[in-house]
């Protein structure tokens, strides 16, 4: 949950997400979901010539599962929070 | 298939047919046409075409080996659609396609537009893909072209395997599609003939170029012996007219067929569209769709028009006359696959409805319900809180929906209320369903969730709370969770002193540090309304409570002696303690504040970033070895962070002193340290600063009549003055040295010494950025000095000018000098200007 609650704040900014494919889709995160699927918007594929068939996609949804690694801008994520958060869900699921 | 024989190849028509007996095995298309051409031939009951047809299969299928064979084929694409996208597999049985439908349909009836109607099968065939499309129009389903679709179907659906793959009955009603598209125009409802369709196709493509010889050939009117056609192409007559203008003709080739076949249009176009459907070919046909319907908009309107033009252009067979062949079957290609992916994926349109969407979220959203909303959703919580508050902007969404007591689920997020669309009344409704959801499968689980049941239980068991605690692999009883307390259990050697924590101790306490604060926050946030007095005592109490448990993880009460490092010093060493001293602070009253700060300050020197504070800069930095550099950084790093995040907390404390505990902290610092060690490091130096100017803001505090408890109490005003002095005794012969220019100079050596102590501290040794850097420090360490100024009496003063003379010299010399950089010298002056305002004096008075 706490990547999860993590992501949520993230929506409405543009990420990038790299799929275990190699491909790399930036877009504008629309929502995601407790499986980290992500739902991206105005989405721009890098080198688009090497995946042509993405051209003329405008909006996609993302299994989660297939995700490699989402880059974010650095002042987008609060660290000490997110240290804070960790060792709240640690301290949760340790109970 | 690229049909070389039928003069496609419009530079080359006479050549076609010479080489093609020759042509050897052809691809596998063009065995798998003749394959199957026979095949139907003899099985599917075509017996009236006979002789002729058996013929005109053999010439087909070696006309066509000899198109492959030749280099005459670089605009197929353009003329076919994009043959690249057939997969072998899927085309070989709508291959023979052409052949045997064309034969058998002049013969017959069928081609009649008015026979043969099923719109019934034709609405299944439609069914999986235009589903909306062709239950909103029925009319355009009268369209003539249909019937003489249908009559082949049942033919293909046995003879070919791609039908039972759905490859053909895809396609096979999408050529009527672009076929009625037209008819749209006029009333809906109304059949048209072949002839208007065509005249309105023609009208909607006026752009297109006018057909070269090949598209004549197309026109004539019956079927024609190979030979008539070879001779008229070898020839270049125009062919017999036919029923409609050329352009509207062309256009439903190019439109209709991805091969050509010398048949008039009107009695050829089913069966072969059927066999040849392809991406290129449906994308043709959406292009027209979309041109015909641009109310429907189901499917993304600018790529589709975007690519139409284009299209139709590349369509034509006119190669020749097109300036640049290549860039146009590129451009063609990448639009066929942009249209052809739309097209494909637009079967997949509205599979859902919104009540299934709705469905769906709601079953998602029963699984986020937890039983600690907030702690679950803690990051998303918090930040958007801190979001809000740095937005300054209210309109507060609710962040936690509450399904049921104890039962929720977070939503927060930093653009707020994200029910805003929906409004409030959505949003109740949706709690209730999501209550409702979460309660039965809450029911469902209790009933047959027991950890009894789960003994044993193979196969699939139903997981307890989905996604947020999914059930451990192994479940290994944790027996008696032993509490870390490294401070007090494991440091309970008897005697007055132990040893200092070890770092996994010290790690330890800082987590469960960071626990208790976070467990404070979290109950500071949840404090009761103020009316409920019982609640709020209980509040109070439990605060308290919590509060003396992270006061005695502090260890500030531990004795002064009883480590080196004392234990509190230990947990402020790391960065991590450092970062959570100001969360600390806020929570701790102020008693235990000034305590904390008496031990901190007793215990100064002990402190990483004042025992080991990082060493003056070298001249060359390239002298240092790699570890040492490291070392050098990570000690920066710590002094760094000490500043940044310790020293703010010390300056609010001390400013909550009165001037007879400024005096006190003061003695602390002559008794217990070196001042002189202490103050050469910036840690000390802000200290000493910060105890300073309290103690003078507080000594020339304005007399408030209102506040006569504000006033100084003589005896502490007594006391201070003993303090200063003494400090001031201490610390001013090596006030010089507090200075990092100075220490440089000091532990510099050879040509390095000289260069830093000659050039006025070594301006041009260190770059710029590193110069603004040092005369930062110098900053701090000058306002320490400023500090002092103001404090001491006039006779001292003297003192402290005449110490600080060297060094007053220095900077003012090198701010007059001209090789300084502007803004470096600027700082240098500020920073002597800092001490001498303190005096009255100024730098200009120096003379030169």
């Amino acid at each position: 949950m706490l990547i999860f609650s993590f992501f949520k704040t993230l929506t409405d900014q543009v990420i990038t997400v790299e799929l275990k494919n190699d491909l790399c889709i930036t877009g504008t995160l629309k929502s995601v979901d407790q499986f980290l699927n992500i739902r991206l918007d105005g989405i721009r594929v890098e080198d688009p010539e090497r995946h042509p068939h993405m051209l003329a996609v405008k909006n996609v949804f993302i299994r989660g599962s297939v995700v490699r690694y989402v880059r974010m801008a650095a002042r987008a994520v609060d660290t000490t929070l997110l240290e804070d958060a960790t060792r709240r869900e640690a301290h949760n699921t340790g109970k | 298939m690229s049909g070389g024989f039928f003069g496609f190849d419009t530079a080359l028509p006479g050549r076609d047919n010479a080489p093609s007996a020759s042509a050897p095995g052809g691809t596998v298309h063009g065995f798998q046409a003749r394959a199957d051409a026979d095949s139907f031939l003899g099985g599917g009951g075509l017996g009236g075409a006979g002789e002729e047809e058996d013929l005109a299969v053999y010439n087909w299928g070696e006309g066509m080996d000899t198109g492959l064979l030749e280099g005459g084929d670089d605009f197929n694409d353009e003329t076919f659609g994009d043959v690249g996208d057939f997969s072998q597999d899927f085309q070989f049985s709508s291959q023979p396609a052409p052949t045997p439908a064309y034969r058998q349909q002049p013969r017959g009836p069928i081609a009649s537009t008015k026979s043969h109607f099923h719109p019934k099968a034709q609405v299944d065939l439609f069914a999986a893909t235009e589903d909306d499309f062709y239950s909103s129009r029925p009319s355009t389903k009268k369209s003539t072209k249909q019937n003489k679709k249908k009559e082949p179907e049942p033919l293909w659906a046995k003879a070919s395997p791609a039908n039972q793959w759905g490859a053909s009955p895809v396609a096979q009603p999408r050529t009527p599609t672009q076929q009625p598209a037209p008819a749209a125009r006029p009333p809906p409802g109304q059949i048209l003939s072949l002839d208007e369709i065509e005249a309105d196709l023609a009208r909607t493509n006026i752009n297109v170029p006018t057909p070269p010889p090949v598209q004549q050939q197309q026109q004539q009117p019956r079927v024609l012996t190979l030979e008539e056609i070879e001779s008229q192409m070898v020839a270049g007559t125009p062919p017999p007219v036919a029923h409609q203008p050329p352009q509207a003709q062309h256009q439903q080739h190019a439109s209709q067929h991805s091969i050509h076949v010398p048949t008039p249009p009107q009695r050829n176009t089913p069966p072969v569209s059927a066999g040849l459907n392809g991406s290129g070919h449906s994308q043709q046909q959406q292009a027209l769709l979309d041109q015909m319907f641009p109310d429907l908009g189901s499917v993304p309107a600018p790529q589709q028009q975007q690519q139409v033009p284009g299209g139709q252009q590349a369509m034509a067979p006119s190669g020749p006359h097109q300036p640049s062949p290549e860039e146009m079957a590129h451009m063609e290609e990448l639009h066929r696959r942009i249209a052809g992916k739309i097209e494909a994926m637009s079967k997949h349109n509205n599979l859902m409805g919104n009540s299934d969407k709705d469905f769906i979220t709601r079953i998602q959203l029963s699984q986020l319900a937890t039983a600690d909303p907030y702690s679950s959703d803690f990051y998303a919580q918090v930040y958007s809180a801190l979001i809000r508050r740095q937005q300054a902007a209210d309109g507060q969404g609710p962040t936690v929906v509450q399904v049921a007591p104890g039962l929720g689920f977070g939503v927060g997020a930093p653009t707020g209320n994200r029910f805003g669309k929906m409004g409030t009344a959505s949003m109740q409704r949706l709690t209730t369903q999501v209550k409702k959801l979460v309660s039965t499968t809450a029911k469902r689980q209790q009933s047959n969730m027991s950890n009894d049941a789960l003994q044993g239980a193979l196969g699939r068991v139903p997981r307890a709370r989905s996604q947020v605690a999914p059930r451990q692999v192994l479940a290994v009883p944790a027996a008696t969770k032993t509490k870390h307390q490294p401070i007090n259990q494991l440091n309970q050697s008897t005697g007055p002193t132990r040893p200092a924590l070890t770092r996994k101790q010290v790690m330890f306490a800082l987590e469960e540090l960071y626990d208790d604060v976070l467990e404070i926050e979290q109950m500071r946030r949840d404090a009761p309304p103020p009316t409920d007095v019982p609640a709020v005592e209980a509040w109070n109490a439990a605060c308290v409570a919590k509060v003396d448990e992270m006061w005695n993880t502090l260890m500030v009460m531990e004795p002064l002696g009883v480590s080196n490092p004392h234990p509190f010093i230990s947990l402020m060493n790391p960065l991590k303690g450092q970062r959570l001293f100001p969360r600390l602070l806020r929570h701790l009253p102020q008693q235990q504040c000034l305590t904390l700060l008496t031990l901190l300050i007793a215990t100064y020197p002990q402190l990483d970033v004042v025992s080991r504070a990082p060493p003056p800069p070298v001249a060359d930095s390239s002298l240092l070895t790699k570890a040492d550099r490291l070392d050098r950084a990570r000690r920066e790093a710590e002094t760094d962070s000490f500043l940044h995040h310790v020293i703010p907390g010390v300056d609010a404390i001390i400013n909550q002193c009165n001037l007879g505990l400024v005096s006190g902290l003061l003695g602390i610092c002559s008794q217990r340290m070196e001042v002189w060690k202490v103050g050469a490091t910036r840690p000390g130096v802000a200290l000493f600063t910060a105890l300073l100017s309290k103690a003078q803001s507080l000594v020339r505090a304005p007399q408030d009549p209102n506040h006569p408890e504000a006033q100084q109490d003589p005896a502490e005003l007594e006391q201070w003055h003993k303090m200063f002095d003494y400090f001031l005794q201490i610390i001013l012969p090596h006030l010089p040295e507090l200075f990092p220019s100075t220490q440089a100079q000091k532990v510099a050596f050879g040509p390095g010494a000289y260069l830093i102590g000659a050039d006025a501290a070594g301006a041009n040794q260190f770059n710029e950025k590193e110069g603004l850097e040092i005369e930062r420090r110098e900053a701090e360490v000058w306002g320490l000095a400023a500090a002092l100024a103001v404090n001491a009496p006039e006779d001292q003063q003297t003192n402290l000018v005449a110490a600080l003379r060297e060094n007053i010299l220095h900077s003012v010399t090198a701010a007059r000098d001209s090789h300084t950089p502007r803004a470096r010298a600027e700082m240098k002056l500020r920073n002597v200007n800092m001490f001498l305002h303190g005096l009255g004096l100024d730098a200009s008075m120096v003379p030169t």
